[in-house]
């Protein structure tokens, strides 16, 4: 088991080590000169020739990657070229907000999810089976972007149900953090709508049945608890999938947060906060992935002797 | 009921993609009593709401030089001169002010009993340590080009020198500025914000952080600035003028997009919707506005003094025909572009804008000729037209692109759209021999046409790298003009050396004249004086609410 902790751990370190490496040299391969963003258009050749001098812009490349990789073992992912802020400060001050969210969605989703799935498997090719399929369906291929705005559009600006963005109290998430989790509701649902009809046909759900426990009991108590603990697993591994809703949801009711923090970074060409925010996702994705590996092998001793 | 209107909103939700949701929202929040909306006398008090789509950038004025921080640096700070409604220059720090025989040295006396946010009354030395401060390579000040004309500015710049010499503060209130040459423009030059006024203590206590925690003489101060979040300025009790104080604060939201901030305003959750061109309001959008008879009389438009223009490299073939340069002015059809862009556009027929010193109404221009421009490519040797890359800045929902694209295929000419980022273009079009043609757009930093001529024409500037002379068009005429417009005492004279170098250059055709932009201003029935500055635009100071 600690042999495979520290497998897995080196693996993750080598993982962000090229995440660091990729995304680096990507940055630096976008033709444009960085110290003209930093100073403007109307910038002299020597107040640009300074930002170079002060930001190593003329450096080899792969020194200045050395000094990048010398700086973050230090704990510093550097200051904003734009704000002259610390990268690390920026993604501290927005990390509440995209938890928040994030934890609200997972609320939400994992709340409609797991009903609708439980029941459409129990009324197996009912008309409610049937048009949750569908929305399912539809629910899985709606961008992101086009369905924030879409229910912006509708339940805060036409209705007035909800604020139509930005983030003054924790009211103001659920209509983003529902925006996010109608997206994985679909395929939550019929995962467990899978699941379930598969635990449903075995032996010991007709054996309780048999015994005379009640449907809702059978349902919840027996089948619903086998049938979610593949879901458990993939709920870990789909934070990457969240991250990438979260960016969107958040641009679209101008949440401060990371997804904001990295359109933002991009549009202004700022690398110190493009790495840092790619970077800090990366980490994010990598430790949930870690952790369902490890969390897999604990909940199966099979995978546990093999590592 | 209740069920119904979810069922209904759903489905909008769901249509909402392909059906428009009629209608208007209803305004949260109390209405303003119509009454006192419509009183002509300004009021004190209320808080003003805006929201941007990004953060400011810096509040330290020796820093940020963009239109969206210059606009709040102005609530905070003052220089030596001010605009008044217009583009006529008044005292701000300074009382009254002189300019020597040699029309090299300036005097201003500034005014005793300006105090700083921190109580400490601005003197003389505040002046020369922050144009010093600007100067300085170690501040990589983006405005230090523009003060480069003060004697000793090299010397301090080269660190051969503890200051600049021609900085000197006389007295407590007086301050002399001399420069190397005459250079009628210097005064607008210290409107800038590399000139405003701030506190060496204050930015010695900060450093960097001065940037957050802003110092200045201005009618604001700065209360709260939760980065990319939230910024709240409230007045400042020791600034002496009540007409420039009338809201108690001025609440800023950051995020968003400007569809988001117009779903806001219109459901009065804030007090100004900006709509212009950049980052730009959808199109649909602002027909909308300009129609809705809720709106459309609270819509203000001023013309920006830019111009948007397509510059052709005179250094690479076959732009360096003067004959296709003119053939590529004949085939585009401005008055199409103003049309594909409803109106939020004016045809340009010159390099200057209307609102700029010196706009010659009578400039000889190119009307659209396609037949003219297919003649003069016959005579160029390109009968049959040619190729090139038009490099354009992406992302871009501009459809004058496109329609360049069209109307040069009308001729022959194929124009291969590259889009390229912001940085990319800048850096490129700048480099000599790198870019054939590009899409750009330069705005006046002060109200003379130098600030359009001078940088972009002038071939005496001509530099391998970073060269602001993107289409490196060097005609010796024309910069005899320019530098002798450049010193001459003359205004009316002046003016006149510019209009000679305009036509001149637009004979030349080094680029395309296409349009000049408006910008606009949505505002609220209850917010009072919006009234866009043809170079600060918003002036939150002068604004008020009436409920």
């Amino acid at each position: 088991m600690i042999k495979r902790f520290f497998r897995r751990l080196l693996a993750s370190l080598v993982t962000l080590l090229g995440t660091a490496f990729i995304t680096f040299f990507l940055l630096n391969a976008v033709p444009g000169d960085v110290a003209r963003v930093i100073a403007g258009a109307k910038a002299s050749p020597a107040v640009i020739q300074e930002i170079h001098a002060k930001y190593h812009l003329d450096d080899p490349l792969g020194r200045r990657f050395l000094l990048y990789l010398n700086q973050l073992v230090h704990g510093d992912l550097g200051y904003s070229y734009v704000t002259g802020q610390s990268v690390a400060e920026a993604i501290s001050a927005r990390l509440p907000t995209t938890l928040a969210l994030s934890g609200l969605a997972v609320v939400i989703w994992v709340a409609l999810a797991v009903p609708l799935g439980a029941l459409t498997a129990r009324f197996r090719d009912s008309w409610f089976d049937r048009s949750t399929l569908v929305l399912a369906t539809l629910t899985l291929s709606l961008p992101a972007f086009w369905l924030a705005r879409m229910m912006q559009y509708v339940l805060a600006y036409h209705l007035g149900w909800f604020p139509i963005g930005f983030f003054r109290r924790a009211g103001d998430l659920v209509l983003p953090a529902a925006s996010l989790a109608i997206l994985f509701v679909g395929y939550y649902a019929r995962l467990i709508h899978t699941n379930m009809v598969e635990v449903l046909d075995s032996p010991y759900i007709r054996a309780a049945r048999a015994k005379g426990a009640s449907e809702t009991r059978v349902l919840f108590k027996h089948a619903l608890r086998n049938a979610l603990i593949p879901v458990i697993t993939i709920l870990g591994m789909d934070v990457a999938g969240l991250l990438g809703g979260v960016l969107f949801i958040e641009n679209v009711f101008a949440l401060p947060g990371i997804g904001t923090l990295a359109v933002q970074s991009v549009f202004n060409l700022d690398p110190p906060v493009i790495m840092g925010s790619v970077l800090f996702s990366a980490t994010l994705v990598v430790g949930a992935n870690w952790l369902v590996d490890l969390l897999y092998g604990v909940i199966d001793p099979r995978i546990r002797s093999a590592g | 009921m209740p069920l119904l209107r979810s069922v209904i909103a759903l489905l909008l939700i769901l249509l909402g993609g392909i059906l428009p949701v009629v209608g208007e929202p209803a305004i949260s929040g109390a209405l303003p009593n119509p009454a006192v909306a419509n009183s002509a006398l300004p009021r004190r008090g209320g808080t003003l709401r805006l929201a941007l789509p990004t953060d400011v950038s810096s509040l330290d004025p020796a820093r940020a030089f963009d239109t969206i921080s210059m606009q709040f640096l102005m609530l905070l700070y003052q220089g030596l001169v001010e605009y008044d409604h217009g583009v006529n220059l008044l005292p701000g720090l300074a009382s009254d002010w002189s300019l020597s025989a040699d029309r090299m040295t300036y005097t201003f006396h500034l005014r005793p009993g300006v105090r700083f946010a921190n109580g400490r009354e601005l003197v003389a030395d505040d002046l020369v340590y922050s144009l010093e401060r600007t100067l300085d390579p170690v501040t990589a000040a983006p405005t230090e080009s523009y003060f480069e004309g003060i004697a000793g500015a090299k010397a301090f710049r080269e660190g051969r020198a503890p200051h600049a010499a021609g900085l000197q503060a006389l007295d407590r209130y007086t301050l002399t500025i001399q420069l190397t040459a005459p250079d009628p423009t210097f005064p607008y030059v210290l409107t800038l914000p590399g000139a405003l006024a701030v506190p060496r203590e204050e930015v010695q206590r900060w450093g960097a952080d001065f940037a957050t925690h802003p110092v200045g003489t201005g009618p604001y101060v700065l209360t709260q600035w939760h980065r990319a979040f939230q910024l709240h300025f409230a007045r400042n009790p020791l600034y002496p003028r009540a007409d420039r104080q009338y809201l108690d604060g001025i609440d800023v939201q950051i995020g968003g997009d400007t569809t988001l901030h117009l779903m806001m305003f219109e459901r009065g959750e804030l007090d100004i919707a900006e709509i212009d061109d950049n980052p730009g309001i959808p199109i649909p959008d602002f027909l909308r506005i300009a129609r809705s008879p809720r709106w459309h009389n609270l819509l203000a438009r001023m013309p920006v003094a830019a111009t948007e223009f397509l510059s052709m490299n005179v250094e690479l073939p076959p732009f360096d025909d003067v004959r296709v340069r003119q053939a590529m002015n004949y085939a585009i059809n401005k008055e199409k572009l103003v049309h594909l862009m409803h109106g939020m556009v004016m045809p340009a027929s010159g390099i200057l804008p209307a609102t700029m010193p010196g706009f010659n109404p009578n400039l000889l221009g190119y009307d659209y000729d396609p037949v003219q421009a297919r003649h003069l490519l016959a005579a160029a040797g390109h009968p049959q037209g040619f190729s090139f890359k038009l490099w354009i800045v992406s992302p871009s929902e501009s459809p004058v692109p496109a329609a360049i694209q069209y109307d040069l295929k009308q001729v022959g000419i194929d124009a291969e759209l590259k889009p390229v980022t912001f940085a990319s273009l800048l850096d490129s079009e700048e480099r000599r021999h790198a870019v054939q043609c590009s899409l750009g757009a330069w705005s006046q930093d002060y109200p003379d046409p130098s600030d359009f001529l001078d940088v972009m024409f002038n071939g005496s500037r001509i530099t391998d790298e970073g060269c602001q002379n993107t289409s490196f068009y060097n005609n010796t005429a024309v910069n005899q003009l320019l530098a002798e417009a450049a010193t001459c005492a003359d205004p009316q004279r002046r003016l006149q050396l510019y209009q000679q170098a305009e036509q001149t250059i637009v004979i030349d055709a080094p680029f395309v004249p296409l349009d000049h932009p408006y910008t606009y201003a949505l505002h609220q029935p209850w917010l009072h004086g919006v009234d866009l500055h043809p170079v600060l635009y918003f002036r939150f100071e002068r604004m008020w609410l009436a409920k």
